[in-house]
């Protein structure tokens, strides 16, 4: 008997339970990413012609839009490198009352839907932008809110792990401060700060949902073009041809970034314990309240302007926006609340399916093979390529009985994308059930059912139910694939309700997306908010 | 003249007092141990005096000047450091020059330096590599050619040898004596390990929560400690409870009297053998004590919960009888 490997593989019926294991997350894979990605490829590369791919690819329109999708990328990730990494370095170093609350706080935008900070950029700048420049500081704005998390978190983790007493050592060998970070600190997280730039790079270039309500009809990116050639001019041809142009690009960013997590996370962040400075002197208490200040800046004051805007009916303030909300509005299907209740139905459907894929994928993946790593990489997909090409792919894809109609498709990819994470939190709960555990139980006579039951489920319970917890609050917040597959009132999810009712002129429309996106930034952030506190959990990042 | 003179330092963390008004002094070319247990504030000594910690109380004086106020990176004094602290994208050249290019040294001399510093530690041509492929007494070499390059008014060692294993650690002993007074170093050390600080130090301090509770040249310190608490830490063996005192019976006070059976001639020397007592008398001045070798390895006999070690000088027939003398003037009354 392997003694590595859970008594949940090797349980007598260990046939039945590894099949199932392995055939439940491929099946489920399969259908709902790899099927939809080759009716991409199939579309762009055969259906098209070759000629009409490379006069796609090259025309000015694309090429515009190419060089804007990389700018703005480019750009978003500079300025999240700037706000996040004074960030990351007074969470690394320093010991100040309330650090773990700020480190909680930083995390809050990275899961607040799209639609929401978007809404939130969209009332902040109603106000204060610069007419014309200010849609793309919104992006520009929307973007880093939403990735500081990214860096704040990994380089930050990183940083904290390196040993102080370089630091030490540099400053006793006659460095000063800057000299000993720019010589000892610094060259030791360029591998990570890169990493962490690179993913920012990533998702600021497959950013959806902010640059279709912020950028307007004159912003757009490789995302926001797709969803407007297949859902508004149903031109199939171009859409697939972008979106494969998409997928190269973020397929190369997603090995070169994979390639550097893995030797950062060879370097030698976490072997020493975290020793935090005490804030002492004046010009230490300057720095760390300037960055706070930053930080309370670039987080607080979206959602404020957001809140704030919500209570506004007409000069004064109000429940209003919020009592609208049951109202039936002409412009949708169904009234925002409505679309709220059907938002929060598909995220306990998602939630639980992710559930119990992520559980049969999780012992797949962890009792290794080939096939196993199959399912690890197929998991890993929906995380890199973007929501829409994944949404392009089941208009393509499903043909078959109709089924990209059928109002089940919406919270099955809810359930994609909420997969990796439940992967995340239940894949190291379960590698790490020691093997000595099993043997100890075993030897005081449990049988492989009870090791299950007694030793086994129990340490991957928590994760399982954080990793779940997440699916259902990515759920409630996907906007991508859902503005896809979503057809009619009965999958009209609020992420949709938001996003139409901020696209049409008018106050009143205006302040219930606000109020909406409030209600669902609360629900979401609550969900993550719940799960961040778990000890033991796993963290999203 | 004093190099270093540290009165009544205190540091605290938080609430906690690592180091509590601790004075100390150190001669140009003296080396001082500072020894004590784990968590007795040696290091919170050595990062005061770096100005990596800052002082709540008392003042660090070298060379006649206050460092209050001094940044560290302006005190000029070389550490070593437990774990080595290499830096790890630089080669074992650049580590070494490291301080030399805090100074704006050229090049030329830069390199030059690293290389005699290298060639003392017994690690000439050592300069390209990388500080990864190092074994650990090759690493803990490098960063005593580091710290040594700039030539540091103080060196401070901060449990130096603690990750090495003993024999490594005997070895580097005695070649950091050999550099210390090669060079005229004036060295603070500090550790838990009192062989090593006898090996190496003129004199030694000792520390207790924060406290300093005796110093004094090794020899001295050994035979004659002030408190129960150096005793045993120090790892003296005999030390009785009597009439409420703790007595220390130093190894040379206890002497064999005779072989109460025979001992069979030639079988060899033993410093050591283990003995059960039998009877303890103390007469004319004299502790007598009766007893029973049971091994031919420690001389050790109990005398209700206390142990007696002592040289043996000749190998008793084991189960044979001792008899033992104690040397009354030389007990020590703790």
């Amino acid at each position: 008997m392997d003694r590595d490997r859970p008594a949940l593989i090797m349980s007598g019926r260990k046939y039945l339970v590894s099949n199932f294991s392995i055939v439940v997350p491929i099946v489920f894979l399969g259908v709902m990413v790899l099927w939809p990605l080759g009716a991409v490829l199939q579309r762009s590369l055969s259906g098209v012609g070759v000629q009409r791919v490379v006069e796609i690819a090259t025309r000015s329109s694309t090429r515009g839009i190419l060089w804007f999708t990389f700018w703005q990328a480019a750009l978003s990730t500079l300025l999240t490198l700037l706000i996040g990494l004074p960030i990351a370095h007074i969470l690394a170093r320093y010991r100040f009352v309330g650090r773990s609350m700020i480190r909680s706080i930083a995390v809050v935008p990275f899961v607040l839907p799209t639609v929401v900070v978007a809404a939130a950029f969209g009332s902040l700048f109603e106000r204060t932008g610069v007419a014309g420049q200010r849609t793309v500081w919104a992006i520009l704005g929307a973007h880093v809110f939403f990735n500081v998390a990214v860096v704040v978190r990994i380089v930050g983790g990183y940083w904290q792990g390196l040993d102080r007493s370089l630091e030490d050592a540099a400053s006793v060998l006659g460095a000063r401060p800057t000299q000993a970070f720019l010589r000892i600190t610094l060259p030791r997280l360029v591998g990570v700060i890169l990493g962490s730039g690179l993913l920012v790079f990533l998702f600021s270039f497959t950013s959806f949902g902010v640059i279709l309500i912020l950028g307007g009809p004159r912003r757009a990116t490789l995302e926001t073009e797709i969803y407007r050639y297949a859902i508004s001019r149903l031109e199939f041809d171009v859409a697939a041809v972008l979106a494969l142009i998409q997928l190269v690009i973020v397929v190369v960013l997603a090995m070169v970034s994979a390639r550097f997590q893995r030797s950062y996370a060879r370097g030698e962040g976490s072997r020493a314990k975290p020793r935090l400075l005490a804030v002492t002197g004046l010009r230490r208490r300057l720095h760390l309240g300037l960055v706070l200040g930053l930080t309370l800046v670039v987080i607080g004051l979206p959602l404020g302007s957001l809140i704030d805007r919500s209570l506004q009916v007409g000069d004064g303030y109000g429940l209003d926006n919020y009592s609208n909300l049951t109202e039936p509005v002409g412009l949708l299907p169904t009234s925002a609340i409505r679309a709220l209740g059907i938002s929060l139905e598909f995220a306990f459907v998602a939630a639980c399916i992710a559930g119990l894929v992520g559980l049969a994928a999780a012992v797949g993946i962890v009792r290794g093979g080939r096939l196993g790593r199959v399912v690890e990489a197929a998991s890993l997909v929906p995380l890199g390529v973007s929501a829409v090409t994944l949404g392009l792919g089941y208009l393509l894809a499903f043909t078959v009985m109709d089924f990209r109609r059928s109002i089940w498709l919406v919270p099955l990819a809810h359930e994609v994308m909420g997969l990796p994470f439940v992967l995340a939190a239940v894949v190291p709960a379960l590698r790490s059930v020691d093997s000595r555990l099993r043997d100890a139980a075993s030897a005081l006579g449990a049988s492989p059912t009870r090791i299950v039951a007694t030793v086994e489920w129990p340490l991957i319970r928590k994760p399982l139910m954080t990793g779940a917890g997440f699916a259902a609050a990515i759920s409630m917040g996907e906007f991508g694939a859902t503005s896809f597959v979503s057809r009619g009132k009965d999958s009209f999810t609020a992420p949709l309700a938001i996003f139409r009712l901020l696209s049409q002129p008018g106050d009143l429309l205006r302040g219930q997306a606000i109020a909406l996106s409030v209600v669902v930034g609360v629900i979401v952030a609550g969900i993550a908010a719940t799960l961040e506190r778990q000890r033991d959990g796993v963290t999203l990042l | 003249m004093s190099n270093l003179s540290v009165k009544d330092v205190s540091v605290d963390y938080g609430s906690a007092r690592a180091l509590d008004r601790v004075s100390l002094e150190v001669e140009s070319g003296e080396v001082v141990a500072v020894i004590g247990p784990s968590g007795c504030g040696k290091s919170s000594l050595l990062r005061a005096i770096a100005g990596l910690e800052p002082l709540s109380a008392g003042s660090v004086v070298l060379g006649g000047k206050d460092l209050a106020g001094v940044p560290t990176h302006e005190r000029d004094l070389g550490l070593m450091f437990q774990e080595h602290a290499l830096f790890p994208h630089l080669s074992v050249g650049a580590n070494v020059a490291f301080g030399l290019r805090m100074q704006r040294l050229d090049r030329a001399s830069q390199s030059k330096r690293a290389e005699e510093l290298l060639d003392l530690v017994g690690l000439g041509g050592f300069g390209d590599r990388g500080v990864d492929a190092l074994s650990g007494g090759e690493a803990q070499r490098v960063a005593l050619a580091r710290a040594l390059a700039p030539s540091p008014r103080l060196l401070m060692l901060d449990e130096p040898l603690g990750s090495l294993d003993r024999l490594l650690r005997q070895q580097l002993v005695a070649e950091l004596r050999t550099v210390f007074v090669g060079l005229g170093v004036t060295a603070l050390h500090v550790t838990h390990d009192q062989a090593e600080a006898f090996a190496l130090a003129d004199r030694v301090v000792v520390l207790r929560e924060g406290e300093v509770v005796q110093s004094g040249p090794p020899a001295e310190i050994w035979r004659e400690p002030k408190s129960e608490f150096v005793a045993r830490f120090l790892g003296h063996p005999n030390l009785w409870n009597l009439d409420d005192k703790v007595v220390l019976v130093p190894i040379p006070a206890i002497r064999p009297l005779r072989i109460v059976e025979d001992v069979e001639e030639g079988i060899g020397w033993l410093r050591e053998c283990s003995v059960i007592v039998e009877r303890i008398e103390f007469r004319e001045g004299r502790f007598r004590v009766t007893a029973r070798s049971t091994t031919s390895v420690l001389c050790s006999l109990e005398v209700g919960p206390v142990t007696v070690v002592f040289d043996m000088g000749s190998q008793p027939q084991l189960g044979g009888r001792v008899l033992i003398e104690i040397v009354h003037d030389r007990l020590i009354v703790l």
